[in-house]
């Protein structure tokens, strides 16, 4: 089970850096593509739609797997926290598992699309036209590897329903600090 | 019973003309059919996205769905063809219209929309897209050097930078504010949709006689609950859709009228390119249009067959 | 089509802890099973997750968050916060009153809310806690001043509240100045008032030499550039408001770097940050768009808007219960998750009473502000308490007066839209 978990937590580390190398790529096109326009009148072409199909894609399915390992969903445990043990961790184990199979089937229905539109070589009609396969193959990985971590985090909380302990290795994400922020609102 | 209820999916906002059309549209197929077929209207997007809108039509999660062709490029390429600019020389909006609607309901279902499971049932076109500006009147493209015009994407976005001129992406809520700060300088835009974002407080000046392109907008059917309907409800469909182009075509031609007016009452005009003036935009565009053909070729499509017969529609 | 039962279900599974993103897009897909039938739903299944990342009005999200990060780990926050705390500190409660001060400016500078508080919390409560200030005046301060951040532009509210009803960002942004300074204003008035009352939570603090105060002026200058880089872009029409999160952001790595003090291992670590609030706000916004299809497809919003038209009262009324509904569920939900849910159903009933879309946009930001520090789920409070290593609960109890301040401030805004739309209006933004 260790081994499995390993595996998927280095997957998860190379999304990570595929995501946070997104991210800044997308902060540097955009720059790139708004001081190009105002200081050279000559804009990036397909900033735009790099941003959208490629990087934002890749910034928000990359990052999911690593978010959920990190507990970094947001949830109300204000219930959760004065129930059994037992009883909290079979719940968790409930919520894994349905989230596993959302996400399980868009893994796959995304990875479908990613494929037909290989298949019809579809490609976007822009000033720079970009193949719309990839993308879509983007949304599969990410929602796969998160799926994979949700059953997994069902896997190793199945023991602590039995045993009424909570589960042996806490996954740690290398960096100890608690988030301090989640920005957003 | 045996009434017939059909999901419709759209994405314009419950205000927008859009919306109010496929009300009228619901309305004449309830009446027509004396109540045998209904109309159950989804707007504003509640049942998906605009871009998956086709989507939504092939799984079933409407019956009938609004296509719009230019925000699914990579899905529906031939049927961008009405916004390849300056094709043919009918500049008449209505007949603009008839043309797009059988080049939609014969050749590109044929080639685009029945392979994907999907019928288009009705399709028209916009007043064409024409070039508005802040503070100069264009009347060469040679004027347009350096200067920043919005650009929705996709082939619009190549026929800016076709006349070396600048394409900014701004998205339509912006592009008010865009045009006052002076962040573009202008914008390719059709009369009808301009009026709707109050653009005519910002422009001055609108050509009348260019083409930047048609905006093709098209209804499409689930091709399983089409064969289902009987013969006499399939040709009411139809023939309603071009009842509400109709209707369109009304309020299109009264915003149009108010849209010169306010353009004039700033100091500036809705003008016509001169005759002599035409053949240099022509020039321009050229590329444009065989960069349409040679790319969708090269993939494999129909597109010259698709062109010629677009082009030989919209020739008088 | 029964909508009670995926609704009921929805609403205890969030209360009993599970993810409210998983919630959300689980009930909608069983819900939407129900109503459409299972290819159907798969179909929604396809393209909604994909559809709602890929757009680019969104990737202001994530560089919006960046920034403050960037900005959170830099010495450049801190160096507002001493220039404040210098200037406000011998003023009974000044050095919460410096709080508010630097949140402000923290304000103008990034969008992101709880990247506020964290960053404040770690810099101001030690600082008060030095000079003998209450704890509960401490964090309630830190976790209400921080909302300031959506109020005041750039704001991550105002952008996606912008992107869900097609309303001009930039007039947003404009709208949001005046109740964002009126805001802070009652947080001031709240402090004063409080202070007054029990002078023991807040002692004295000496008065710094007058060459000192005026030595702290002169660190501020990165934030003042990056003020004058960002919202100085926006309107003089060089950027579009979508494009200011990345000059932001770039401006914020660079003056962090070259001025700032930001090391590398920062830089990687509010890379890392940004992420995970990325991925956590888009599976709460793909959530709720699967639910909010199935919805969609029970009719049942349409039908209540069509009930809510019906009641018996007049346009001011029936506000003033969509406000009440925003609060009440502002205690439980995450703000996020409402705003995406409701705006779909609210923003055409309020279109259709004839409110201005703009003034709508700053009452809904403003009722967020709340939700953001009311109990028992005030992200606020959490993220300012777990910064400061304080207890949630104190960090509520410090909240408590601010929100008299809250509402009267919410009233104000309802009672007079100029307040918003005043300066859209004058530089017709
Ligand atoms: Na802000
Ligand atoms: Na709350």
């Amino acid at each position: 089970m260790t081994l499995i978990d390993r595996a998927v937590q280095r997957l998860e580390a190379l999304l990570d850096g595929a995501a946070m190398l997104a991210l800044i790529v997308m902060m540097l096109l955009t720059v790139a593509d708004a001081g190009g326009r105002y200081l050279f009148a000559s804009p990036v072409t397909g900033a735009y739609e790099i941003t959208e199909f490629y990087l934002m894609i890749a910034v928000v399915f990359f990052g999911l797997a690593g978010t959920e390992r990190t507990n970094g969903h947001v949830r109300v445990d204000l219930v959760l926290a004065m129930m059994p043990p037992r009883l909290r961790f079979g719940l968790d184990t409930l919520y894994l598992l349905a989230a596993a199979v959302l996400f399980g089937l868009i893994a796959w229905k995304a990875g479908d699309t990613a494929w037909m539109n290989l298949k019809a070589n579809r490609w976007t009609g822009g000033a720079m036209p970009l193949p719309t396969a990839p993308s879509w193959a983007i949304v599969s990985l990410g929602a796969g590897v998160l799926s994979l971590r949700l059953v997994l985090r069902a896997c190793l909380l199945i023991p602590a329903i039995i045993t009424d302990q909570p589960p042996a290795a806490p996954m740690s994400d290398g960096h100890a600090t608690p988030s301090p922020a989640r920005p957003g609102r | 019973d045996d009434t017939i209820t059909l999901r419709v999916a759209h994405s314009y906002p419950v205000r927008h003309t859009g919306a109010q059309a496929m009300e009228y549209w619901g309305k004449l197929v309830d009446e027509q059919s004396n109540g045998r077929l209904k109309f159950e209207i989804y707007p504003a997007e509640q049942l998906a996205k605009s871009s998956d809108l086709l989507d939504a039509a092939i799984n079933g999660i409407a019956d009938i769905a609004y296509a719009a062709p230019l925000y699914i490029s990579d899905r529906l390429p031939l049927s961008t063809i009405a916004a390849v600019p300056l094709v043919g020389n009918e500049t008449d909006p209505r007949a603009q219209v008839k043309a797009f609607s059988t080049l939609a309901l014969g050749t590109l279902n044929e080639v685009e929309f029945l392979p994907q499971g999907v019928r288009v049932i009705e399709a028209a076109v916009t007043y064409p897209y024409q070039l508005m500006t802040t503070k100069i009147r264009i009347e060469r493209p040679d004027q347009l050097q350096g200067v920043k015009l919005r650009s929705s994407g996709g082939i619009q976005e190549r026929s800016v930078e076709a006349m070396g001129a600048i394409p900014v992406a701004i998205p339509a809520p912006d592009l008010y504010p865009a045009l006052q700060r002076g962040t573009v300088d202008g914008s390719l835009f059709n009369v009808p949709t301009a009026g709707g974002y109050k653009l005519e407080e910002q422009l001055r000046y609108s050509t009348n006689n260019l083409n930047f392109g048609l905006f093709p907008s098209i209804y499409v059917i689930n091709e399983t609950v089409w064969q289902k309907l009987p013969e006499d409800l399939q040709n009411l469909l139809i023939k309603t859709g071009k009842e509400m182009d109709i209707f369109l075509d009304k309020l299109y031609g009264e915003r149009a009228v108010t849209f010169a007016a306010d353009l004039e009452k700033r100091g500036g005009a809705v003008y016509d390119i001169a005759e002599a003036d035409l053949p240099l935009w022509a020039e321009r565009l050229k590329p444009v249009q065989a960069d349409w053909v040679k790319e969708f070729d090269g993939r494999g499509m129909p597109a010259s067959r698709v062109y010629q017969e677009w082009e030989a529609l919209l020739t008088r | 089509m029964d909508v009670a039962l995926p609704m009921t279900a929805l609403v205890v599974l969030i209360c009993l802890g599970m993810p409210i993103a998983y919630a959300l897009g689980v009930t909608g897909a069983v819900g939407a099973a129900m109503a459409i039938g299972w290819m159907p739903t798969l179909g929604v299944l396809q393209t909604t997750p994909y559809r709602t990342a890929a757009n680019f009005l969104l990737s202001t999200i994530p560089l919006f968050i960046l920034m403050a990060e960037l900005l959170a780990r830099s010495s450049i926050v801190r160096n507002l916060y001493r220039m404040c705390f210098l200037w406000l500190g011998h003023i009974r409660g000044g050095l919460a009153l410096a709080a508010v001060a630097a949140s402000t400016g923290f304000a103008a500078l990034a969008g992101s809310s709880t990247a506020a508080a964290a960053a404040m919390a770690r810099i101001s409560v030690p600082e008060m806690r030095r000079y003998g200030y209450d704890d509960r005046l401490a964090v309630g301060t830190v976790a209400v001043a921080g909302t300031l951040s959506i109020m005041i532009p750039p704001s991550l509210g105002l952008i996606i509240y912008g992107v869900l009803t097609e309303t001009s960002i930039g007039s947003l942004f404009m709208a949001g100045v005046v109740p964002g300074i009126l805001t802070a204003a009652g947080y001031v008035t709240v402090i004063l008032l409080w202070v007054k009352r029990r002078p023991d939570i807040a002692p004295a603090a000496p008065k710094p030499p007058r060459a000192e105060r005026v030595a702290s002026i002169r660190p501020v200058w990165p934030a003042a550039v990056l003020v004058g880089l960002v919202l100085g872009g926006i309107y003089s029409g060089a950027i579009t408001a979508t494009e200011a999160a990345a000059v932001g952001a770039m401006g914020a790595l660079i003056i962090g770097i070259g001025w700032g003090g930001l090391r590398r291992s920062e830089f990687a670590e509010a890379l890392r940050h940004t992420l995970r609030s990325t991925a956590m706000i888009f599976a709460i916004v793909i959530g709720a768009m699967i639910f909010g299809y199935y919805l969609a497809a029970t009719r049942a919003p349409q039908e209540l808007i069509d009930w809510v038209g019906t009641l018996p009262l007049p346009a001011w009324g029936i506000l003033l219960v969509i406000v009440l509904i925003y609060l009440v569920l502002g205690f439980f939900i995450d703000q996020l998750a409402i705003v995406i849910l409701t705006l779909p159903l609210t923003f055409p009933l309020v279109m259709s009473l004839g409110y201005d879309p703009i003034w709508f946009g700053i009452i809904v930001t403003k009722t967020t502000e709340i939700g953001l520090v009311t109990p028992p789920l005030g992200m606020n409070v959490f993220v300012a308490a777990s910064a400061s290593n304080t207890r949630v609960e104190t960090g509520f109890k410090g909240v408590m007066p601010f929100l008299i301040g809250e509402f009267v401030v919410l009233g104000l805004l309802i009672a007079l839209p100029e307040l918003s739309l005043w300066l859209p209006g004058l530089i017709a933004y």
